[in-house]
């Protein structure tokens, strides 16, 4: 407790200093809390499981001049059947990324998640890199802008379980800051498509893949701070 | 009417003229040339006798006559004395002219009288072979002058040592240049000549380096004297106006666009393609197998739906830059006015240089 205390000053500090920072430097910050509805289904040994819940968590980005860096964290529960085949499963998701703004309406990038699984069966853990890119358009007002993520990924780890063969994710959605002003609101449509390998022959997976897919709606409001 | 009546006017009027001309030198002496001309001028009037008198005054030692104006001066004599019958006297006054003069000419004289070109004639070859004393001439020229390019002249005076005929030439860069200018006098005494820096057609020369050559010959021709002078013309420096620039300050201008209500209706149309963006994601990327538990699934409408609100709203409520014609004339009147100043300017400096009088170095080049 004794040690805490003075990190979280530290960092109460960071985060005041960081407003005041941003507008001298020539800094884009923004930064915000989400949700997602999420629906899973989850095709399994030829059943198709669905599991349901709401994810919260913070999402937050540092932007200066065409670079921009981020971050988000995502956790909740999913909740399924209640047995074996379909158990509740409580998910942690990070999220860092890297983007260069090639123009005021592309940006490319890379982007690297961790998702943690966790069930009465046993924890799973991804790790997952890719390239993603973001293509947005300003819609006749400023601060009023619809826009399409697609992050695909390249490069996964899995423990737990085999490595995914296909990982990607796109949401498709609409932002909006009101008279342009520091208050951030989101709207958006997001799906995440994650396809497993066959088990081994001689397995109750042998022949089957297990295909995960998510959506949902992902709602957010955040503000932003420096330049616009 | 009788001699005494005839010859009385002349008499009163040699009164008059030498009663004037004492009253003259009661102030300052009469000139020589004067005097001369006054006695070339009674000559005219047959009064021989008077025109005398006046030669008797031009050519006391007290005078100071020039040997041009000596000459001239004992040349009327001889002639006047052979009209009024003197031959001993005018032989006289043509042999005191050759002294001073051998190389004088006196052709004209024959249009007088055939006897007095036969006269001069006998004094001349009493003389024996003539041989000329060689002609020298002075010339007076300012160093360093500031001539006006309208109606100034670069002023120079010339005096030969006795009657010549006066040849200025100006060229261009050395004395075997291009001629530029001539003027040609014949000068008993002295004359003052002038070049107004202009060539024969009437151009102004431009700056730049001339030869002003003065040939001064008498009148057989045979004697000469010559002067050369390097004349350098520059243009004298003149105050002009700074040229303001082609282009005015940003500050000049007005925008030329102005934001009006009511977006592009192609904000309507983006919103519409991510609204079916949103509705086709699960399509375009969900998994086949499980296409079938996509369904119509109602969080993409909902996601198409704001999308689509957004576009609307945007379009209503947003604005859009528009050019206003009359701003943009107002800014083309003023690039015009920055060009005309532009132009006004440099006529004005044009016009500046061009009326800058020439500054016109001179040295003596010649012998």
């Amino acid at each position: 407790m004794t040690r805490l205390l003075p990190l979280s000053l530290l960092a109460v500090g960071l985060a005041g200093a960081l407003p005041g920072v941003a507008v001298a430097q020539g800094l884009r910050l923004e930064g915000g809390g989400l949700g997602y509805a999420v629906q899973n289904d989850v095709r399994y040994l030829g059943a198709i499981h669905e599991q349901t819940g709401i994810l919260v968590g913070a999402e937050g980005q540092i932007r200066f001049g065409p670079v921009g860096l981020g971050g988000r964290g995502m956790m909740g529960t999913l909740k399924g059947s209640g047995d074996l085949s379909n158990p509740d499963r409580t998910v942690r998701f990070t999220t860092v990324w890297a983007a260069v703004h090639v123009g005021s309406w592309l940006a490319v990038g890379a982007e690297m998640e961790a998702r943690r699984y966790e069930s009465p069966v046993g924890v799973t853990v991804l790790q997952l890199l890719g390239g993603r890119a973001r293509l947005a358009q300003q819609l006749g007002l400023d601060g009023l802008a619809a826009s399409v993520d697609v992050t695909y990924f390249a490069s996964a780890k899995a423990t737990g379980m085999a490595a995914p063969t296909l990982a990607l994710r796109a949401e498709v959605g609409t932002t909006f800051s009101p008279g342009n002003g520091p208050l951030t609101l989101r709207v958006g449509y997001r799906i995440e498509r994650f396809d497993f390998p066959a088990g081994a022959a001689g397995t109750p997976a042998a022949g089957s893949p297990r295909l995960e897919q998510a959506r949902g709606l992902v709602v957010g409001a955040g503000v932003r701070l420096g330049r616009r | 009417m009788s001699v005494v009546a005839r010859r009385f006017p002349r008499a009163m009027a040699l009164v008059v003229i030498l009663a004037a001309l004492g009253a003259a030198s009661a102030r300052a002496q009469a000139r020589p040339s004067q005097l001369i001309a006054t006695a070339r001028a009674m000559m005219d009037s047959l009064a021989s006798d008077s025109a005398v008198t006046l030669l008797q005054l031009a050519l006391r030692s007290e005078s100071n006559a020039t040997p041009a104006e000596q000459v001239r001066a004992w040349t009327l004599f001889g002639i006047n004395q052979l009209i009024l019958g003197d031959v001993q006297l005018g032989r006289q006054g043509f042999r005191r002219a050759l002294s001073i003069d051998p190389t004088l000419q006196a052709d004209s004289l024959a249009s007088l009288h055939s006897d007095l070109l036969r006269e001069f004639g006998a004094e001349r070859a009493a003389l024996g072979p003539v041989r000329a004393a060689p002609m020298t001439v002075q010339v007076a020229l300012a160093g360093d002058t500031v001539v006006p390019v309208t109606e100034g002249r670069l002023v120079y005076a010339v005096r030969p040592a006795r009657r010549a005929r006066v040849v200025a030439t100006v060229t261009a860069g050395d004395s075997s240049g291009a001629v530029v200018r001539a003027d040609t006098a014949t000068v008993t005494g002295d004359i003052v000549l002038g070049w107004d820096l202009r060539n024969r057609a009437g151009a102004l020369v431009a700056p730049g380096r001339y030869t002003l050559r003065l040939v001064a010959a008498d009148t057989t021709g045979e004697n000469a004297a010559r002067r050369d002078y390097a004349l350098t013309l520059q243009r004298a420096r003149v105050d002009t106006t700074a040229l303001p620039s082609a282009q005015p300050p940003a500050s000049a201008f007005v925008p030329e666009t102005v934001q009006v209500r009511g977006s592009s209706p192609s904000v309507l149309l983006r919103g519409a393609v991510f609204a079916a963006a949103a509705v086709g994601l699960p399509m375009v990327l969900g998994n086949p197998e499980l296409r079938a538990s996509l369904g119509n699934d109602a969080k993409s409408y909902i996601a198409a739906g704001a999308v689509s609100l957004a576009g609307l709203y945007g379009f209503l409520r947003g604005t859009r830059w528009t050019t206003d014609p009359e701003l943009q004339r107002r800014n083309q009147a003023t690039r015009d006015r920055a060009a005309l100043a532009r132009t006004n300017t440099i006529a004005a400096n044009a016009e500046l240089r061009a009326r800058a009088p020439m500054v016109v170095r001179t040295q003596a080049v010649g012998p």
